[in-house]
């Protein structure tokens, strides 16, 4: 009996902590962050066939020449590795981008526009396309 | 006796921030604590003239080297906080350290730059402030251990490889 009651709680343990993997994943807020982006993409480029975690993984790694000197590349300050964490060149913490790692990113729009345009701006020396945003959330995602 | 044990202890109290120096006044906006701080220490508004701080919340869009934009609610807030503490508005004791030597028509546009910081600084090599440990002087944390807390106090540096004996920094050799 008292096995019979451990294997439940252990199972239901389990059920609870792959479910609460799963939900961290799959956003709402997320989900529709994601689902905006899509939708101007294809507005912006009615070709648009979806994104690309594998293009945002490239747009994260490169070394691009368009922005400011001291920020040639996303990971100049998030790291090289999107499940650590990063330091701004004044050396304040990033937290890791990684949603496996950081379950609230990519979750408050108002935050992503902010970064997006500041960060896009400082590396690239222009906004992003709505594809870049959703390629770099994409690759973030499977992270 | 209690009463004259009492009354010392609240002299005691009441002199003891005057005379250790002490931190800054806190930052009482929640903007500027929350925006300057995402990227790094919290400088004081009391360190830089109105001028310099008008410049600089002017053109966060290249702000020292960076991509600082905010919203226009949100840089209205924080450039009002720093323009009603400036160092020639805020009629505290550390303002007016900070204010002393400044040329208001040649404002500094970094506090590294302010005559305070130079003076205060000037028996600290250009090794230190290049070394690997603090890497440039805009990371007054390296050094000043309470400056998150807005504590730049001599009492509370320790230099990277050194120890700190009654103020007098003595370079590690062991």
């Amino acid at each position: 009996m008292k096995t019979l009651a451990l294997t439940l709680a252990i199972t239901l343990a389990i059920t609870l902590g792959i479910s609460g993997v799963n939900s961290a994943q799959a956003n709402p807020a997320r989900d529709a962050i994601v689902a905006a982006f899509a939708a101007q993409a294809k507005a912006e480029n009615p070709a648009f066939s979806g994104f690309s975690a594998a293009a945002g993984d490239t747009l994260f790694h490169s070394t691009h020449t368009g922005g400011k000197p001291d920020t040639p590349s996303c990971s100049t300050c998030h790291g090289a590795h999107p499940q650590s964490s990063g330091k701004t060149r004044a050396e304040k913490v990033i937290e890791p981008m990684a949603v496996s790692v950081n379950p609230t990113r990519f979750t408050d729009t108002e935050k992503v526009d902010k970064w997006f345009f500041r960060n896009c701006r400082s590396v690239l020396g222009r906004e992003c396309t709505a594809q870049e945003k959703g390629d770099y959330l994409t690759f973030m995602i499977s992270q | 006796m209690t009463r004259l044990l009492v009354l010392c202890g609240l002299l005691a109290a009441l002199a003891s921030p005057a005379m250790a120096g002490g931190a800054f006044p806190p930052i009482t906006s929640q903007a500027v604590n929350k925006e300057c701080a995402e990227c790094h220490l919290l400088y004081r508004p009391q360190m830089l003239p109105a001028k310099s701080w008008a410049a600089i919340m002017g053109n966060l869009a290249n702000h020292f080297g960076e991509d600082a934009s905010l919203d226009p609610k949100t840089l209205a807030e924080v450039t009002d906080y720093h323009m009603a503490h400036a160092s020639d508005v805020d009629q505290g004791r550390r303002a007016k350290k900070f204010l002393a030597g400044v040329d208001l028509n040649n404002p500094p546009m970094k506090i590294t730059d302010t005559p305070r910081f130079i003076n205060k600084h000037d028996d600290v090599s250009a090794a230190i402030f290049a070394s690997k440990e603090v890497g440039s002087k805009s990371r007054c944390q390296k050094c000043h251990t309470t400056a998150n807390e807005g504590d730049f106090d001599e009492d509370n540096v320790v230099i990277p490889g050194h120890i700190n004996i009654f103020g007098f920094m003595i370079k590690k050799f062991w």
